[in-house]
């Protein structure tokens, strides 16, 4: 056993079973392949405990999604056809148990840390998840993975003051509309402005609903920004709202397409900044929550630089830059 | 198009004789920002909006006594002596366009509309300007995304563009050409899928420019 800190993995062999068509879809089981493969060769791996995945419930998926979209996804995977509404939302046979699995990943973790066997678990799942909405999939997710996690841990562990930030390139518009309604819950997102990016949503306006008014906070960036802008909102913008907050538990939706080489966004973050926010986030959840958090992969499609990403994430978990190594 | 797809229809109206603190209450109440003036047959007399009663109620850096007295007053005033009798309609065909244009020239905020009859039939505000101006751009529409194309000046360039998405089964849902202040035009596209990039390079291998905003 090492005294450096540790992180549990939380994924699965099932979820190279979710295929899209091939490469010529971004969201293929190889961007799985090539972040397992980083983190193997990672100077980090002693520090990494993988585990693998059980399936979500139906129970835990109906708290946040309608069982008419649960029946309809399931229908329309058995009647074999491509994809779900839109092209962009490919599926095969296993995709409704694979995604199902994914969901899981998030509830497994919880569980581990309120048993408090971990306190810091990153969930490498796919299909990814923030753009699914209660009743219908977009942008390539079909569970909102993400909204499953915070609605158990609210229920199950009575954890109501959940925080989520989310800093995938793309405005998560399934968390926040699994969110905005609440008081309890936060919903943090630094995302492409929604007039030049997918998925035209996340204003700046859009600061919830009845209840829920003020628990969304969108920070949409211009095309091209970049690390330090990202860091300075972050500092200026996010902090004194978590303080104000003072979560009960911190999810992170991990998306890795800022990146300046994937062209799924035209925002700039090199690789060092996934390392800072993975040391951000940990100082955040040292503050608030005990030092426990849970950060679930969305998005990231730059096969030649996503797995460095994710590892730059992982150190930044485990404390580790160039710096401390 | 028409206002009256995007009108809040059978708005509440009041009539010249209700008291100023009356009419006060009910924009109050309603968060309305405007009331139209109707008489017994809903025939239009006026309009009295929220700017006309801060206007008319008493300053709150009077004395209390001066403000006391002053409300005294104004609780005997009706609607009709400060309402805008002449006030800018709109009819339930007219477009948004007009009621663009209606807006920008009067500068109000909000417009009875009223049938041939002169009968007032709704409410336009400039909210439900925008709310509809937002539909029609289809901005912030879940799945959706603009993509800016440079207009190079190509004779038939939009329906190039139609084909190339339609052939490659791209749904999209406008497609608006714009000329600058510079002579340039540009053309924009908002199209519901998340494969952006992938758009991007399809339209670029058919020699389009694709609008890169600058940071």
């Amino acid at each position: 056993m090492t005294d450096k800190p540790s992180l549990t993995i939380i994924t699965d062999s099932h979820y190279f079973d979710h295929d899209t068509g091939g490469l010529e879809h971004p969201e293929s089981p190889v961007r799985l392949e090539v972040i397992i493969g980083a983190l193997r060769k990672s100077e980090y791996l002693k520090q990494l405990d993988f585990i693998s995945a059980s399936p979500a419930t139906r129970e835990q998926l109906q708290a946040a999604h309608e069982e008419s979209w649960l029946f309809r996804f399931e229908e329309t995977v058995l009647s074999g056809r491509s994809h779900i509404d839109h092209y962009d939302n490919q599926i095969c046979s296993e995709s409704y148990n694979v995604a199902t699995l994914a969901a899981g990943a998030g509830i497994k973790a919880i569980d581990l840390i309120e048993q408090g066997s971990q306190k810091n678990v990153f969930c490498l799942v796919r299909p990814p998840g923030h753009h699914a909405e209660k009743g219908a999939p977009y942008g390539f997710c079909f569970y909102n993975n993400v909204v499953v996690a915070a609605k158990y841990w609210q229920e199950k562990y009575k954890k109501k003051r959940i925080a989520v930030f989310d800093f995938d390139a793309h405005h998560g518009n399934g968390i926040q509309s699994g969110l905005e309604q609440e008081a309890g819950s936060l919903y943090i997102s630094v995302h492409e402005h929604p007039s030049f990016s997918y998925p035209g949503t996340g204003y700046k306006d859009e600061s919830g609903i009845g209840e829920g008014k003020d628990s969304i906070i969108n920070i949409p960036l211009s095309p091209g920004a970049r690390d330090e802008e990202v860091i300075r909102l972050l500092k200026s913008k996010v902090e004194p709202v978590l303080e104000r907050f003072q979560p009960d538990c911190l999810i992170i939706a991990a998306g890795f397409d800022g990146h300046e080489k994937d062209e799924m966004s035209g925002l700039g973050y090199s690789t060092e900044l996934f390392n800072e926010l993975g040391q951000l986030v940990v100082t955040w959840a040292t503050k608030y929550t005990d030092g426990c958090m849970l950060s679930i992969l969305e998005g990231g499609y730059e096969l030649s630089v996503l797995g460095e990403s994710v590892e730059a994430y992982v150190a930044g978990l485990l404390n580790m830059n160039e710096e401390n190594k | 198009m028409y206002i009256c797809e995007h009108m809040t229809s059978d708005p509440l109206t009041i009539t010249a004789d209700v008291s100023l603190p009356e009419a006060r209450k009910l924009l109050d109440t309603f968060r309305f920002r405007h009331l139209p003036v109707v008489d017994a047959e809903k025939n239009l007399v006026g309009i009295i909006t929220d700017r006309d009663l801060r206007s008319a109620y008493p300053s709150s850096i009077m004395s209390d006594n001066e403000r006391a007295q002053g409300l005294e007053k104004l609780a005997l005033i009706p609607v009709g002596e400060i309402m805008t009798a002449d006030c800018t309609v709109i009819s339930p065909l007219a477009t948004l366009d007009d009621a663009l244009l209606l807006f920008d020239r009067d500068k109000v905020g909000g417009l009875p509309v009223v049938n041939d009859e002169g009968k007032v039939c709704g409410m336009f505000s400039i909210r439900d300007l925008t709310a509809a101006y937002k539909q029609l751009f289809g901005v912030s529409d879940k799945g959706s995304v603009l993509i800016g194309i440079a207009d190079n000046g190509e004779l038939g360039i939009m329906s190039k563009i139609v084909n190339i998405l339609e052939e490659n089964g791209i749904s999209f849902t406008r497609l608006i050409r714009m000329e600058e202040n510079d002579g340039r035009a540009k053309i924009y596209l908002r199209i519901n899928t998340f494969r952006l990039s992938g758009v991007q390079k399809l339209l670029q291998s058919h020699k389009l420019t694709i609008l890169k905003p600058k940071p």
